[in-house]
């Protein structure tokens, strides 16, 4: 068996010069002498190098060749230095004995990529046969039959076996064991190798995070991680709106898992997935305790990648995508608009607005002036926008220094269409310049030093629009709002039957109803731009303290971000007009006059330029001891880590916590594994006394896969099972800071004689026995691997949230204070439970072809057990909203059909839901309670929440020759939307649906009817029931991309060391259960900028 | 080594002592210190006093409560965005919604910051005695006030007399009878009427917005009148009608016991300013006024016409026009509806009411509150300008909502609205919640149902016909015809003022008047005459029986076991 006797951060000044003076001792200790006072390493076959030889050797400044010659003198060993590396092995390739006729088998083995391999163990099976590769990956070995089964190995690559048959040469490509053995997984605050995690983790690579063209790193994590759900809220440029969740929701507070990059909080949206080594999601108790009072919702940890290639490696990537909205409101023409509009009416008992021939003439066009078909879609949207994305890094690493270094652009377009001379840019659209620099440096043998700077800058522009003026706070308004809601809330606002979106003359038209016309809003009323820039820096120096004691080393942290932000409101105003038609005077054509009047009194301005800036800034100090030491059998690590943090949003007093964390982790031979884990921190939310919690979770493994009865079985070829259970907490407990004490305050106002014209100000009276949300996390793991081909992780989790704080609901109203100023309690109770199971399968069919499949599926149910909920009466059908349900559950109105007629009315319940009478056509709800009325007591428990209890997805790639292909589809069920507003309803304008709505005519004719009766009263019919709650579940072609690389030697020829060339897209395609295709089934309304969908051509090279 | 040791000391040195967790934010204080200080328990009371209603146009959407009750048909009905109004006529009221008239929590809380104060001010040291001894009396009504407000919608409710503490057993809270939930108003309101340090009125503009011993007064017979009335006093029993009159006569008479207060003269122009603190005021009939117009209440009750409005607000429906009397002969124009619909009118022949000319010769006060077809608006820049409603004119009737700058009935409002007024200049009209005129008829009503159409009946409900300009009710009605003529003075004299939607309940003819109000359609002939056509504004839904009394919320009905058990008729 191979063993390689690396020891991280082990640094000499001056590796080439070797001094030894050691007397006695066995090759194995003089080997591991020089390991650790140079940075040499050695690999080699234990068979093949005589370890115990006792051997004397004293030399000084010497180079490793010499003292290897010295070493193994006399011997039939021989070596190779490969820049750090020093492969040992036996001279000659075996000598023939002569016993048996032999033959003799001979061959190359290398990777996928063509690199021979050195040092590959080639054993015949169930014999003590065997030898290794050379340094050029050649072997040669003696077989006696042609049934010998040659087995080849090789650390970190998966084991193959051959039968020989008649064959004189066989070559063999080994497969890279991804998941496997030597695989490092990052975890908090420390990386542990995959084999020995106890808790439940999972982690993606730089590789499948480049598949996805989006330009926000949470959005590529979509479907990637089994137990991460992300939804794509917004498809706007620079306003992420990705919602997040671990293992589905835990809590009514904060709910989203906290994300650390390179184990500082900060935020996923602005990273440059190129400068991405890693992200790895920690989910039980045993991961995430460390984090204590923070861990209960899960953590996010993305690590920066670092250099790693002997050679200084240059890699640029250029791509350039299409983007447009798959999904849009999209509104009928105005033709069947005035046909419903008198429907409408006339459903009402009133006038028809418009008459046979203005009918006629809508629908014949002739006259597009005063019977206009305006497309306010086309006029106001782009076909397609286009983002591009630029990045180059250069990563390498020398004797003392380690580096990466990335620069990165991108620019997203925005989908909405501008008018091309204007004096400013109002379109939405998002540049965004990314740095980083990670340096290590080789201080001495024992110290080394790092340090990551990264910053990004980001120019996010969009039009005014009216939120902006509106509102009062500038900053707020612009990371709370979107100046697209109200752009497409008043495009759809707009009837196609109005003309548009200007005068002949270029004035923006509009109408009564309409007071900011969207084409106004977008075009017209100035721009706003904000500039975040952010600068992270985090330094750091770690000391071997083997000194002390072997193992032991330390670590100190201190890292520094700044964030500021600058808004920039360039805003104007715009002179409205209306198109007046005069139906008693004709113009000389003998057509109706028309002329435009202004609507209001609203002037054309100039631009009024506004601005306001926020700044935030982010500082942590971290202390780490760290022990690793193998004593036989025995495998112990130690981490204690000191921590504190402080952060200052704006003009708000800082946010501080500090801590301590603890990990002491023990493996058996690594079969046995057991670990415990810790946090202790406190945080200023909570009274003094009450500050500090601790949080430990224990944790164990069974690695039976390494036990004697399965080591050498063929078929399970691993097999862990994994156990932890803890307690973590959560501190993010809404909004409103120090909870724990009362907030009075004097304030002025009210009676000017009375107090000297001050008011007491009671906002809050503080709970001071205010603690943490506790969570109580259980996890049971089984990893199996079967035939090197097959494997699955499975992991099943509960977890019970408890000392939710919530709002006190059985304190009536009366007691004098709103539920605003009670104190709210640490009560609240969830329960939350599921599973993920992640099934993978690769298998190299050939040299050329490889396929790996994934897929995985994750449920997550959460159940509300304790609410503080009061009681509803008797009568009501469903006595608790939210006790004993999921978080989020709606209750709605079940829809049992149409009222077909007044008869049918009046044989029915009382439908006393809008006031309105109803009316055949209407929905018939039914009377769940059975009293005769239909009423709020009739309410039931429908659907799911916004957040689906299942999310599935799997991904496929395959690789043949130079070509690669991969494709991901994800998926969620178990999720609802209510479906209303622009686009559903029928109150501001129609859509398909509403064409075949329900009319007497239709219903006695038997057509298709897809909508109820349509009126313009409050009406019972568009509400929240069950047909307007519906089920968003989807499966989406999420990311497809096709590579070509080109070979070796053209792209030498041209330049690059390789060149690669792709294709890839982003929601290319959607499957859902939604009624209509108006909507995104992520973003169940219509005035949210609507998900996109990308095409991206990309080319990569490296040199 | 050790240089690279203390290197690594020092960055330690360097970064810590940065977390600090005793953070301590500015300003924040405890009850308890409010309660250490003279000024800080004054500021206390004027918390107190934050939870008065606004009233007036401060509902949903810049409404009035009008359009809730059969004076008015709100404009912005069958618009897209349902304010208050357009939520009550639909019956939008239901336990766990209501529609934007709920004083539940904002009472509660009022009377739960009076009791804090009541049982803390006690401790505190005052320099002067006296001052403290206002501060308590004002308190007391504050209580009163609000408890009324609470009672007059949601029936009799428990009886606080200190704010319940964090150990509190609500469950254990059961309703009381009516008459023990009056008894407490009646107690504080007797309390501050007897403590001579409340002023009778608030003479220095300073002071405005404080109450006084006529605010006890007032509150004290409009709660007693209700108690006394036919859905508080199912057995008629005649105590409750006496004291209610005792309580207006004896309030009439403090009031206006050295003319400290009496009936202003010109009763249009009374609405169209506040109080003023002057030693001989103008205003002397307002006894409590809670809120003022501001600059958008007029662009808000608005006729198209007019440069600045945003919608024409509450439009007065046919039936207020109907109830306004003829001055001519001092007698009703119209008696009542041969349909349901109120379609067609009985009309009092004797009256001389001229159906071709609906508009002449009525009582002074129509023309103060309504704005009608062919009125003269005294200024829209700088002209006189004739109120066109009807079809086709500028201020034209439109039927057919989302039109909500026009009229939905043929009227507009004109009460509390200066016509002066030009664009959105502000308007200085005040809400009056208590004006003397209120207590004339309250006494004139239960002495009436006390003792008949006495003497002292006549002459308190003729005092408000003298200062409108109306003549005298004849001398020989019968006890039930002075009610319906009592009833209709208040509908008239109190018409907008928020008296209605709350007169029609106790009078328990909510089905009467609230299934369906009508509004006027008026053609223009060639001949420049008009013709007048009465049509329904459709089915209100807000009638029944169970809008008599509100619903006790849903979360206080879950909370409170007895709630349940006795939660309001109907709900």
């Amino acid at each position: 068996m191979m063993i390689c006797l690396g020891q991280f951060f082990l640094w000499n000044s001056n590796a080439q010069a070797i001094t030894i003076h050691q007397t006695d001792k066995s090759v194995r200790e003089i080997l591991r002498v020089i390991e650790k006072t140079s940075d040499m390493v050695f690999f080699y076959n234990n068979n093949d190098v005589d370890l115990n030889r006792k051997v004397t050797l004293k030399v000084s400044d010497e180079s490793i060749e010499k003292v290897l010659d010295l070493l193994f003198a006399g011997t039939q060993t021989t070596y190779k230095v490969d820049g750090r590396q020093v492969y040992i092995m036996k001279e000659k390739v075996e000598k023939t004995t002569a016993q048996q006729p032999k033959r003799v088998v001979q061959g190359n083995v290398s990777d996928y990529d063509g690199n021979p391999l050195i040092g590959v163990t080639i054993r015949i099976k169930d014999t003590d046969t065997g030898t290794t590769t050379d340094i050029d990956g050649n072997y040669r070995l003696n077989v006696t039959t042609p049934y010998d089964i040659l087995i080849f190995s090789y650390i970190g690559f998966i084991t193959r076996e051959e039968i020989v048959r008649e064959r004189q040469i066989i070559n063999v490509t080994l497969e890279e064991d991804v998941g496997q053995l030597d695989e490092v997984v990052v975890v908090g605050f420390a990386t542990q190798k995959k084999e020995t995690i106890t808790g439940s983790v999972a982690s993606i690579q730089t590789k499948e995070i480049k598949q996805s063209p989006a330009a926000n790193l949470a959005v590529s994590l979509t479907g990637r991680l089994p137990g991460l759900t992300a939804i794509q809220r917004s498809g706007e440029p620079g306003r992420d709106m990705t919602q997040l969740a671990l293992r589905g929701l835990g809590t009514i507070n904060g709910q989203s898992p906290i994300i650390l990059v390179d184990g500082i909080e900060r935020s996923l949206t602005y990273i440059d997935p190129n400068e991405v080594e890693s992200v790895t999601i920690l989910k039980d108790a045993s991961a995430t305790a460390v984090y204590g009072v923070r861990g209960a919702n899960g953590v996010i940890l993305v690590t920066t990648r670092r250099g790693t290639s002997d050679t200084p490696e240059i890699g640029f990537t250029a791509e350039l995508s299409l983007q447009d909205f798959p999904r849009f409101v999209k509104p009928v023409n105005s033709y069947q608009h005035a046909i419903l509009t008198n429907l409408v009416l006339e459903n009402d008992g009133q006038e028809k607005r418009y008459t046979a021939r203005d009918i006629e003439m809508f629908r014949t066009g002739e006259d597009p002036i005063r019977y206009p078909n305006t497309n306010w879609r086309d006029q106001l949207i782009n076909d397609y926008s286009i983002q591009q994305r630029y990045n180059l890094n250069v990563t390498g690493k020398g004797k003392f220094v380690k580096y990466f270094v990335n620069a990165g652009y991108l620019n997203q377009g925005g989908m909405f269409k501008v008018e091309k001379d204007l004096p400013y840019d109002p379109s939405f659209k998002l540049d965004r310049y990314s740095f980083r620099s990670n340096i290590d440096i080789n201080l001495s043998r024992n110290l080394m030093a790092y340090l990551n700077v990264a910053g990004y800058l980001e120019k996010q522009n969009m039009p005014q629009g009216v939120l902006h003026i509106v509102g009062g706070d500038l900053n707020a308004n612009l990371s709370d709002n979107s100046p697209a809601w109200h752009i497409l809330a008043y495009m759809n606002d707009l009837p196609p039957t109005l003309p548009g979106p200007t005068t002949p003359d270029g004035e923006v038209l509009t109408t009564q109803t309409v007071p900011h016309p969207a084409f106004g809003q977008l075009n017209r009323s100035g721009y706003a731009q904000q500039n975040r820039n952010n600068v992270t820096a985090t330094y750091g120096m770690e000391y071997d303290l083997s000194a002390v004691t072997e193992g032991l080393s330390t670590k100190v942290e201190l890292s520094f971000d700044a964030n500021s932000t600058n808004n920039l409101f360039a805003s104007r105003t715009y002179e409205r007009y209306e198109q007046i038609i005069d139906r008693n005077i004709q113009d000389s054509h003998g057509m109706d006059s028309l002329y435009y009047k202004r609507l209001n009194d609203i002037e054309n301005t100039p631009l009024s330029i506004r601005g306001g800036n926020s700044y935030s800034q982010y500082t942590n100090f971290r202390g780490y001891l760290n022990y690793h030491r193998k004593f036989s059998e025995h495998d112990v690590t130690g981490l204690l880590l000191y921590q504190q943090q402080k952060i200052i949003h704006g003009q708000q007093l800082p946010y501080n916590l500090e801590g301590l964390a603890t990990r002491v982790s023990y493996n058996y031979d690594m079969r046995y594994f057991a670990e415990f884990n810790a946090g202790y921190n406190g945080s200023e939310q909570f009274a003094k006394g009450n500050r500090f919690g601790f949080f430990p979770a224990v944790s164990g493994a069974w690695l039976a896969s390494n036990e004697l009865f399965l080591r050498d079985n063929r078929i399970i070829t691993h097999l862990k099972l994994r156990a932890s259970h803890g307690k973590v907490g959560n501190d993010r407990i809404g909004g409103t800071r120090f909870l724990y004490m009362d907030n009075i305050s004097v304030v002025p106002g009210g009676l000017g004689s009375l107090g000297k014209g001050q008011l007491i100000n009671i906002s809050l009276l503080g709970n001071k026995a205010l603690t943490w949300e506790v969570a109580n996390k259980s996890n049971l793991g089984l990893d199996f691997e079967l035939l090197h081909s097959i494997t699955i992780n499975m992991d099943f989790f509960k977890e019970k949230r408890s000392n939710i704080l919530r709002r006190r609901n059985t304190i009536p109203a009366l007691n004098g204070f709103s539920s605003g100023v009670l104190p709210p309690a640490n009560i609240g109770i969830i329960e939350n439970k599921g599973y993920e199971i992640e099934l993978i399968y690769r298998k190299s069919f050939t040299r050329d072809l490889f396929f790996y499949s994934k897929f995985n599926v994750n449920y997550a149910r959460n159940k509300q057990i304790f609410a503080d909920e009061p009681l509803l009466p008797e009568e009501y059908a469903y006595r608790y909203r939210q006790t004993g349900y999921r978080i989020g559950q709606p209750f709605v109105y079940m829809v049992e059909g149409y009222f077909k007629d007044e008869e049918e009315i009046a044989n029915s319940p009382v439908q006393n839901i809008a006031g309105r009478p109803t009316m055949p056509g209407d929905f018939k709800y039914k009377d769940v309670n059975k009293d005769g009325v239909v009423d709020l007591k009739d309410q039931v428990p429908y659907g799911y929440s916004s957040v689906p209890d299942y999310t599935f997805a799997t991904a496929f790639s395959l690789q043949y020759k130079s070509w690669d292909l991969s494709l991901l589809f994800q998926g969620v069920t178990h999720v609802s939307n209510f479906y209303a507003d622009r686009g559903t309803h029928s109150k501001f304008f129609f859509v398909e649906r509403h064409l075949e709505s329900w009319t007497k005519e239709r219903a006695e004719n038997g057509y298709r009817i897809s909508y109820p009766r349509l009126t313009g009263e409050s009406s019972p019919n568009e509400i929240l029931n069950s047909f307007f709650l519906e089920d968003a579940s989807y499966i989406r072609l999420k990311n497809v991309e096709l590579g070509y690389t080109l070979p070796q030697h053209v792209s030498r020829r041209i330049g690059p060391n390789s060149i690669r060339v792709y294709l890839n897209g982003f929601n290319l395609l959607t499957w859902d259960r939604l009624s209509t295709k108006n909507f995104d089934p992520e973003i169940p309304d219509s005035f949210t900028y609507p998900n996109t969908r990308l095409f991206n051509f990309g080319i990569n090279l490296t040199f | 080594m050790m240089k690279q040791i203390i290197y690594f000391i020092s960055t330690l040195i360097f970064v810590t002592s940065c977390a600090d967790l005793d953070i301590q934010p500015d300003g924040r204080i405890t009850l308890a210190d409010v309660f250490e200080d003279e000024t800080k328990t004054e500021a206390f009371l004027n918390t107190v006093y934050t939870f008065a209603p606004a009233y007036f146009w401060y509902y949903t959407n810049q409404s009035m409560l009008a359009g809730s009750s059969d004076e008015a048909e709100d404009s912005m009905i069958g618009s897209g965005a349902p304010n208050i109004n357009a939520r009550w006529i639909a019956g939008g009221l239901t336990p766990a919604n209501n529609p934007g008239i709920d004083l539940y929590s904002s009472m509660w809380r009022g009377i739960q910051h009076a009791n804090i104060f009541l049982e803390n001010i006690s401790s505190v040291e005052f320099e002067d005695a006296n001052r403290k001894e206002r501060l308590i009396g004002e308190a007391k009504i504050l209580r009163a006030f609000y408890y009324w407000e609470l009672v007059k919608q949601y029936g009799p409710m428990p009886i606080f007399e200190k704010a319940p503490d964090v150990n509190f057993d609500y469950s254990s809270l059961s309703r009381p009878e009516m008459q023990d939930i009056i008894d407490f108003i009646v107690q504080d309101c007797d309390d501050a009427i007897t403590n001579m340090r409340l002023p009778l009125r608030v003479y220095y503009g300073a002071e405005a917005g404080r109450v006084t011993r006529a605010v006890a007064h007032a509150i004290k017979s409009q709660a007693l009148l209700y108690n006394a009335s036919p859905l508080w006093n199912p057995g008629n029993q005649t105590e409750k009608w006496k004291a209610a009159a005792d309580a207006a006569k004896q309030a009439i008479e403090t009031l206006t016991a050295n003319d400290v207060y009496k009936l202003v003269d010109s009763y249009g122009a009374y609405f169209l300013t506040g109080m003023d603190y002057e030693d001989n005021p103008k205003d002397t009939e307002t006894i409590l006024q809670t809120s003022g117009s501001g600059s958008l209440f007029i662009a808000n009750h608005s006729i198209p016409s007019r440069p600045g409005g945003s919608k024409a607000g509450v439009c007065p429906t046919q039936e207020l026009v109907d109830a306004y009397e003829m001055l001519e002969t001092g007698e009703p124009a119209i008696v009542g509806y041969e349909d349901e619909e109120h379609l067609i009118p009985i009309i009092n022949e004797g009256s001389g009411y001229d159906p071709k000319n609906p508009y002449m010769g009525r009582d002074p006060r129509f023309y103060e509150t309504i704005w009608y077809n062919g009125a003269l608006y005294d200024n829209i820049n700088g002209n006189v300008h004739t109120v066109e409603t009807f079809i086709g004119g500028s201020d034209q009737l439109l039927k057919v909502p989302p039109y909500t700058r026009n009229t939905h009935t043929g009227y507009y409002l004109r009460k509390f609205i200066d016509p002066r007024i030009q664009g959105t200049q502000a308007s200085t009209a005040t809400w009056k919640k208590y004006r003397l005129a209120e207590l004339y008829l309250n006494l004139a009503e239960a002495e009436n149902e006390l003792n008949g159409p006495t003497q002292e009946a006549y002459s308190a409900v003729n005092k408000i016909r003298e200062r409108a300009g109306m003549k005298e009710l004849p001398g020989n009605l019968t006890k039930d015809e002075m009610r319906l003529r009592i009833r209709n003075e208040r509908r008239v004299e109190l018409a907008f003022e928020e008296h209605r939607f709350w007169d029609v309940r106790r009078w328990k003819i909510l089905s009467q008047t609230d299934k369906n109000v009508t509004g006027v359609e008026i053609i223009k002939e060639s001949n420049n005459s008009f013709v007048y056509y009465r049509f329904s504004l459709g089915e209100r839904n807000a009638w029944q029986e169970k809008f008599l009394i509100f619903p006790i919320p849903i979360g206080d009905v879950s909370n409170i076991p007895s709630f349940n058990d006795q939660q309001n008729p109907g709900w």
